[in-house]
This record gives C-alpha cells, sequence and structure tokens, in this order.
C-alpha cells in the first residue's frame, strides 16, 4: 500500500483549535488599519471595533462552503495544467538575495540573468511543478526587482509560476505581466500569489489590500503566516499553530467575502528563534511537526495547504543541510501538504545555489518513490523466484530482476552518489554538490525551454517601464 | 500527541506475507550447514530434515504457537547493572558502530585501515553520548598480532572504555565464546543471562541459508538464554526478488527461521527481528543501504515484527555517501526517521557511513545530533490549555510581542524546542565572522574535546582482567 500520512495533531486537538479561533475570531478579533478596507468589509457585513475586525462563525462557514478544495493551475502557453491540493506538487524557492559560490563558501547578490537561470533548470527538472522567483535580482531597480525578477522566470519556462509581493502596488503590476501572458488568467490562473499577515493576529494596510485586489482578480492565493516563536507568537508549538490558524481564518473570510470561490491556499511558513542568539530558524524538528499539523489542519478545512520546505538553517552544502532538508520535506510531503515551495534555497532561505536546487530535486524524487509505498500482489511477491532460488546462491539471472530493473520498483539517481569507495575515488571525489554543479552546467547548456511571443516580452518590458516610472525613488 | 506511526503494509498485506514465508520455509526450507543444529531441530515433527542436502522444512502448522513464545520486551542491563533498558514497547535505542574496516583521519582528509587507539575512542565517546544506550564495536583495529581474533580485542577495548549495554557480532564460535568471556570479566559475574549486558547479533547467508558456526551460535546463545538479535540482509536482485515485496517476504522466511530455532531451544528466550535494509545497484554493482526502497523496507519491517510481537532492529542511520555531503545528512535522517517512526526498537550503525564500510568522530556525533532530530519529531505536539496559550494570544493582542511573557519563561526550559548541539544556527554574517566552520568540523573539534575530558568509569581491576584475558588468547 501507499505510505500512511504522517499525523501530529489528533481528531479532537484539531477540533480544539478550529474551535478556539472561532471564538478569539468572534471576540478579539484582528487588527485590519486601513479605512478603505473597513468600509469594504463593513459592507460585506463584517463587524469593526475601531480598526479591529471581527468575525462571526456564519462568515468563517460561508467561506468554508466556497473556497474551493482543488485549484487547477495552467502552464502559461496553457500546454498543460496541474492540479494543487490532489496530491502534493513542489515549487522551486523564492525572494532569495544571495548566490553561493560553492569554491570559495562566499555568497554573492543574485542578479537577473541567474533568476533566470535558474527559471531555466526549474524548467527542465521534471520534480519541480512551479517555478518561483528564486531571488530579488540585486542588479536593478530594487523598488521593481520582483517584477524582473517574474520577467525572468516568464521568459525560461512555461511552467505555472510563484511570487510573493509585499504590497498591493507591487500585486497590481505582477498582475498586468500575467496578464500579458494569459490574458483569461482570472479563469485559467498561471501562477500563485503569496501574501502574510503581520502576526499576530494583524494585517499590514499595504497586504491586506494586496489580498482584496487578488480575491478580485480571483487570483490563486497563498496567505502565509509566519509565527516567530516566543516573539510574535507563543512559545509553545499548539498556541503557534492556534494563532496561526486565526490568521489564516480572518484571510479566508475576507477574500470569500470579497470572491466567493478566490481560490485560497492555508500557508505555514513557523520560524523558531534560537534561544542562544536569537537568530531565526526555519530547519528545526519543530517547525516540521508544524508543517504535518498545517497540512492536517487545512485538511481538516477541506483546503489545499501549502509549507515552506525543503528549508535548512546551514550556510553550505554539508550533512546539516542534508538532514535538516530531508526532515522538513518528509514532515510536509508525508503529511500531504498540496504544495512545497523552496527547493533550491538554504541558509535560512536568504541563498541560492543551481546545485541546490537540483540537490533538492533529487530528495523530491526519492519523497515521490517513498510515498508510492510497496506493491504487494502476487507477481511482486516473487513466491515462485524464491523456490527456485538455490539457498545461499543469487537472484541475478531471475525473471522477475530482469522484468522490473527498468522500472520505477528501484528509483535512480541523477546526482546522488552511489558508486563503492574505489570507484568513487577514481572518479576523483565527488560530493554530491559537485555531481549537480555538473549537471546544472549542461542543463544550462543544453536546456532551451518554451520561449514566449516577442511581443509579449516587449509588453513586459513596457509594464517594468511604466512601473519604475510611476514609482521613482 | 506522538507522532503517529508510519506504515507501509496493510493488515492484509502483512498476512500475505506471512503466508508468504511460511510457503518458503514448508516448500523452499533453509539450508544449515551445521550437523549439530539440524541434530536438534530433528528432535520436532514439524521441522522436516534433508541431512543430504542439509535443508529443513519447516510445516506452517505450529509456527506463530511457537513465535508467540518470544518475549515482547526485555531487560538489558549496564556492564555494572546500575542500570537498563526496555527493549521493545515504543523504546527507541541507537546502538553505535560496528565493525567498520576504515577510519576516516579528519587532519590529512583520507582513510586507512582503524586502529586499536580510535576504537578505543570511539567506545570513550559512546560512554559519553547520551544517545548512543548500548556501545558496540565501532571498527575491527589492524594493529592486532593476530587478525583472527580482531573481534574479541575490538570487544576488550570497548568494555575498558564504557559501562554501556554491549553489542557484538561473531563471525564464528571463538568469537562469540570470547567475547562472552570479556562480557564475565566486565560484569563480574558468570551469569550471562540474568540481567543481561549483551545483545549478540547473527547474521545468516542470504537467500535462505545459515553457516555452520553461525547456526552453532545461534543455537548455543538460545540454549543459554542470552538475548539475540536475528539479522538477515538480502539485496534485492542479487540475494532477494529484486521486487521489494519479494524481499520482505524472503526476509520475513529467513527472520523466521532463526526466530523458530532459538524459541524451539529456549522458549521465552530475549529475541529480536532484525534485517539490515539493502538494494543493489544493477548498473554499478554495489549495494546500497541508504535507498528510498530500504527506508520502505525498514518500516515494512516494523511492521512484521509487531505482527509477531517480537522487538525490532534495522540497520540506520546509513548512507551510501563517502564523504560528509547533503547526501549523507539526508539518507542518514530518512534511515533513522522512517526506523523510529515505524517503531522499530533498536537501530545500529551510528558513526559510520560509505555503505557501512568507514567510521568518523565527526560522523557519529553528527548522527547522535540527527537522532535528537528524529527523536524530537516522534515526541510531537503536546495540545492542551496551557500550551494553547488563548490567554497569552488575547494578552499580546494585534502586534503584541511575546518575549517579556510569563509564559515564554514557563516554557523556555520546559524541552519544547530541541537545543541546538553542533549543527550551525547562526546566519551567514556571523558564521562567517566565525570562520566558516562546517558542521562535521565542528562535531570533530567536539569529539576531540570530550575525548580530552570524558573519563569512563570502568574499575581499574576490571581494565587489567580484560587485558589480561586479551594478552592470553590462542586463536
Amino acid at each position: 500500500m501507499k505510505l500512511n500520512l504522517i499525523e501530529a495533531l489528533n481528531a479532537e486537538e484539531i477540533g480544539k483549535i478550529d474551535c478556539l479561533s472561532r471564538e478569539i475570531l468572534s471576540k478579539k478579533g484582528i487588527l485590519i488599519p486601513s479605512s478603505e478596507v473597513k468600509d469594504t468589509l463593513v459592507k460585506k457585513g463584517i463587524r469593526f471595533d475601531g480598526f479591529i475586525a471581527k468575525f462571526d462563525d456564519k462568515a468563517i462557514e460561508d467561506s468554508l462552503n466556497s473556497v474551493p478544495p482543488n485549484i487547477k493551475l495552467f502552464n502559461s502557453d496553457l500546454s498543460g495544467s496541474i492540479d494543487i491540493g490532489k496530491d502534493t506538487k513542489y515549487a522551486s524557492g523564492h525572494n532569495a538575495i544571495y548566490m553561493f559560490d560553492k569554491n570559495t563558501k562566499k555568497r554573492i547578490p543574485a542578479k537577473k540573468n541567474e533568476v533566470a537561470n535558474f527559471a531555466l533548470v526549474a524548467d527542465f527538472l521534471e520534480d519541480i511543478d512551479i517555478v518561483g522567483i528564486e531571488a530579488y535580482p540585486q542588479d536593478v531597480n530594487p523598488k521593481s526587482s520582483i517584477l524582473h525578477g517574474l520577467d525572468a522566470v516568464l521568459n525560461n519556462t512555461a511552467k505555472p509560476v510563484y511570487f510573493s509581493p509585499e504590497n498591493y502596488i507591487e500585486v497590481e503590476f505582477l498582475l498586468k505581466i500575467i496578464e500579458s501572458v494569459s490574458p483569461d488568467f482570472k479563469n485559467l490562473p498561471i501562477g500563485i500569489c503569496q501574501v502574510s499577515p503581520h502576526s499576530p493576529l494583524a494585517w499590514d494596510e499595504v497586504t491586506i489590500k494586496a489580498l482584496i485586489m487578488l480575491a478580485e482578480k480571483n487570483f490563486p492565493v497563498v496567505v502565509l503566516p509566519a509565527p516567530f516563536s516566543f516573539v510574535s507568537s507563543p512559545i509553545t508549538l499548539a498556541g503557534e499553530i492556534l494563532q496561526s490558524n486565526i490568521e489564516l481564518l480572518s484571510a479566508l473570510v475576507i477574500t470569500q467575502l470579497i470572491n466567493p470561490g478566490t481560490p485560497f491556499i492555508f500557508g505555514n511558513a513557523k520560524s523558531d528563534a534560537d534561544m542562544a542568539t536569537g537568530e531565526y530558524l526555519i530547519g528545526t524538528p519543530e517547525c516540521s511537526l508544524f508543517r504535518t499539523a498545517s497540512a492536517q489542519i487545512a485538511k481538516y478545512y477541506n483546503v489545499p495547504s501549502h509549507s515552506i520546505g525543503p528549508d535548512t538553517d546551514a550556510n553550505q552544502h554539508d550533512i546539516q543541510n542534508g538532514f535538516e532538508k530531508g526532515m522538513s520535506l518528509a514532515a510536509a510531503s508525508i503529511a500531504d501538504t498540496s504544495i512545497i515551495v523552496n527547493a533550491g534555497m538554504f541558509a535560512t532561505g536568504m541563498t541560492v545555489s543551481y546545485e541546490q536546487l537540483l540537490i533538492d530535486a533529487e530528495m523530491i524524487k526519492f519523497m515521490k518513490r517513498f510515498k508510492e509505498g510497496i506493491d504487494v500482489v502476487e507477481e511482486k511477491l516473487a513466491y515462485k523466484s524464491l523456490l527456485d532460488v538455490e539457498h545461499g546462491k543469487d537472484f541475478i539471472a531471475d525473471p522477475l530482476t530482469i522484468k522490473y530493473m527498468r522500472s520505477n520498483e528501484h528509483v535512480k539517481p541523477f546526482v546522488s552518489n552511489r558508486r563503492n569507495y574505489h570507484s568513487w575515488i577514481q572518479a576523483g571525489t565527488p560530493d554530491i554538490s559537485d555531481n549537480a554543479e555538473k549537471l546544472a552546467g549542461q542543463i544550462l547548456k543544453n536546456h532551451r525551454p518554451k520561449s514566449i511571443d516577442r511581443s509579449i516580452k516587449t509588453r513586459i518590458t513596457l509594464i517594468i517601464d511604466e512601473f519604475e516610472k510611476k514609482y521613482r525613488q | 500527541m506522538m507522532l503517529t506511526e508510519s506504515k507501509v503494509l496493510s493488515k492484509d498485506e502483512i498476512e500475505k506475507i506471512h503466508q508468504a514465508s511460511l510457503e518458503i520455509l514448508n516448500s523452499a526450507g533453509v539450508k544449515i550447514f551445521s550437523k549439530r543444529v539440524l541434530d536438534f531441530l530433528g528432535n520436532f515433527n514439524f521441522a522436516r530434515i534433508d541431512k543430504k542436502s542439509l535443508i529443513v522444512k519447516f510445516s506452517p502448522d505450529s509456527v506463530l504457537d511457537i513465535l508467540k513464545k518470544a518475549p515482547h520486551h526485555f531487560k538489558l542491563f549496564s556492564q555494572d547493572k546500575a542500570t537498563c533498558l526496555e527493549i521493545g514497547k515504543r523504546n527507541y535505542h541507537l546502538i553505535n558502530g560496528h565493525c567498520a574496516a576504515f577510519y576516516y583521519d579528519f587532519l590529512q582528509k583520507k582513510r586507512r585501515r582503524i586502529l586499536k587507539k580510535e576504537v578505543e575512542e570511539f567506545a570513550v565517546l559512546s560512554d559519553y553520548l547520551y544517545e548512543i544506550s548500548i556501545a558496540g564495536i565501532e571498527g575491527l583495529p589492524a594493529d592486532i598480532r593476530n587478525e583472527k581474533a580482531a573481534l574479541t580485542e575490538g570487544a576488550g577495548m570497548t568494555l575498558c572504555n564504557t559501562s554501556k549495554p554491549f553489542h557484538y557480532t561473531p563471525e564464528n564460535i571463538f568469537d562469540d565464546n570470547s567475547v562472552k568471556e570479556l562480557i564475565k570479566i566486565s560484569t563480574g559475574s558468570g551469569e550471562l543471562a540474568k540481567k543481561p549486558s549483551l545483545v549478540c547479533m547473527v547474521v545468516n547467508l542470504s537467500p535462505l541459508a545459515w553457516p555452520e558456526e553461525i547456526a552453532e551460535v545461534l543455537l548455543a546463545n538460545s540454549f543459554e538464554g542470552i538475548p539475540l538479535a536475528i539479522m538477515v540482509s538480502p539485496y534485492s536482485g542479487v540475494s532477494a526478488p529484486y521486487t521489494i515485496a519479494g524481499q520482505i517476504a524472503l526476509f520475513n522466511a529467513e527472520v523466521l527461521s532463526g526466530v523458530l530455532i532459538n524459541q524451539l531451544a529456549n522458549p521465552g528466550c530475549p529475541v529480536i527481528y532484525g534485517c539490515s535494509c539493502a538494494s543493489f545497484d544493477m548498473g554499478l554493482s554495489v549495494t546500497n543501504i541508504a535507498t528510498p526502497e530500504t527506508a520502505l523496507m525498514r518500516i515494512a519491517l516494523a511492521q512484521m515484527a509487531g505482527y509477531y510481537g517480537i522487538p525490532s532492529m534495522t540497520s540506520a542511520p546509513d548512507t551510501d555517501s563517502n564523504c560528509f555531503d547533503e547526501q549523507n545528512g539526508w539518507e542518514k535522517i530518512i534511515t533513522s526517521f522512517t526506523s523510529f517512526a515505524s517503531g522499530i526498537n533498536l537501530i545500529l550503525n551510528a558513526g559510520l557511513f560509505s555503505t557501512g564500510t568507514e567510521v568518523s568522530y565527526s560522523q557519529l556525533l553528527m548522527d547522535c545530533e540527527i537522532i535528537r532530530y528524529v527523536k524530537r519529531m516522534i515526541e510531537g505536539i503536546k495540545v492542551d490549555s496551557s500550551r494553547l496559550a488563548v490567554n497569552v494570544i488575547e494578552e499580546a493582542g494585534p502586534l503584541g510581542n511575546f518575549l517579556l511573557s510569563r509564559h515564554t519563561l514557563e516554557y523556555l526550559r520546559k524541552g519544547e524546542y530541541l537545543k541546538s548541539w553542533i549543527s550551525n544556527r547562526h546566519m551567514h554574517s556571523q558564521w562567517e565572522s566565525r570562520g566558516l566552520v562546517a558542521v562535521d568540523e565542528a562535531a570533530n573539534n567536539e569529539a576531540l574535546r570530550i575525548l580530552q575530558t570524558h573519563k569512563p568509569c570502568i574499575k581499574y581491576e576490571t581494565i587489567k582482567k580484560i587485558k589480561k584475558y586479551i594478552s592470553n588468547i590462542k586463536v
């Protein structure tokens, strides 16, 4: 059978979190410091006490009834689609700042052409379903960096895209770019946009306006509470989950009031504060437990889920990187999270490398195989082979070996080492990042993604120009 | 709640595998290269023996009744009997080593044969490391008088440096007898089965065979009541069918054959259901122990052992990487997480990498760090009124801060968060200013610090007797 799903919360605990979330939303509410948004929501029946919005049970129930359980996401050229919410999909990372040079162990600000290269590599990798803007290009106007990033991505992949702007102004122009590529994007969405509340229990004006704009355009949205344990949320995991859920439900109600049926994804980006250094961490076991719990709660509400992963706080390609990424990916994947976003990133999401993207894609490939489980059918029980074999001998020439050797019974790696020590020495002692570096070079040299039309490219350039003129520093 | 147990076989599939294994034992049987063991089995009607082919076939009728006599759990004691571990139920234990041939020299950045000094130091580290429950012989030393006594010498060096329960894997009767003598010295008792301080692991020859001396060790230790781990290690496509289901049916049949001999010899003898899950890369002609398929097999192993109610064991944390890279970390955490998350009680291989051929101090410490992560994951999330912190959230209110909350102070030291030990938790700029230290280097530094400061509490007299025994052994 397939691998069973892992669970960190039982049904009673989820019920309690749901019940308390509704109670707090109704009694204490959420801060929305915008007169404009307040007026809009009051017209939709939301109670306000000053700028504190309070949500009753009926609004939550109506929202849960209207939110779609699955989202169909299209390629930018409409050549194919994927379903978010049916099984786990994986996206390359987004919004890093630095590129890593593994030879010097130094990081350098990411450039637009590198963001384009990341999209090209992600386009090639069959285990990456959605392509994020891997980094904010640092060699362009900082105000329009995300627009340049989307430009770089759309020019190098037809896969659905993922981006996370900071405000509604960026959303407005990002959607203009999306529209230039896919005019019917309201019905045939080609991407996902991520916005975050301001924990605890608040929305900034610029992000709540972004959320409303996305709902109006029927654009798939990941709402991503990012509680920072014992700083912007309680220190206990249960308390953090509760607080995130309150923030998520507030966003869900707002999107569904604005446009019932807005594609909505429950997001998770829990981080820890290290007790000793106070630094921000995302590769801890507690963050992984949170990934599992988040997927469970989204499933309870029948809403697609999101988590960050595979993640690590290691600053280079080392063992810690591998085990933190392995654990975070497993915790999210085996809990059946609908979309897992961050392939290619490390150093707490600040740095990216081509090698990391390939290594993460390999982990994802292995995780998919792992979740498939074990097929126990008569033929695969190999009863006849077992009776035929001579005691202490081998199965090399067994017909089943020959039949299944090229199947997915045992998945083949593309960057991991499977050589024994001596042949590994002969190969020059490459570690996995050396193998990945070599393969990335080949992909960048040889892969030619589908290109968007020249007229669309021109239109995107004009949109970015318009933004830069309008919001000149 | 605690994290749910991982499962990869349905009840029907477990039953199907059980039945397939019974059929294999009944129709193909197992080949036992020991006249003594075949003679012993000849006392039981349900074992049909062909003395010419050395094959014994077990009728399915009584198998479950015999297996039921194996204990669901048992206790394992330290050498001084001061502490004990529960083996079985939902208890998880890590064993360091074992028996690697090569040592990774961190300064030279290359591997070489492991020496006595390093085997001793691994034991010191294991004695110190809280995550190591049972001490194994990390490697077989090369700088000894007689290579045939490598295991005995390794056991002596280990027992001189740790009082933790001891695990060993004899290759022959000499190994087994001499290690048992060493345990008698170490515990100061001639009684090995009462309050046992040792686990003997016997490894068969796949497919479906038991080498002569191993079969005899299995039988002799069963009679003595010494805790035994029946460990099988078939490789898919070579010594097992290429299909995973077939490999499970085979390893289950092999383990059952060992447990049957054990329980027939001594009903109620502590026994462990074990398999070192491995696959074979047909293209490269190499064995791998850390593929996603071997992780699936580990979960299946836990379920099969659970079906029979016998404590379980596998190899982990494992990796096929030959260096300290991301592959190493990812494979090690997946093999150990799947083992403990599925309910396997004992995992064996801490400190090893390169498909179990090589050991290093830094790997041993990093493996302990990985196990800390895995155990924290399995503990899951506690959800109660205090931890849900409704009042705390309400008091903080929108845009509030939890840093100075009494609730934060209360839970800061209550184990809600695992503290990092050797992993890096500095952002890049801090990490850079601290010298770009890689985690394997940090682990090696910590190992050297432990070796300088930790002094195991082993009586001088005991060490003297162990050394005397070693110097007198004749192979």
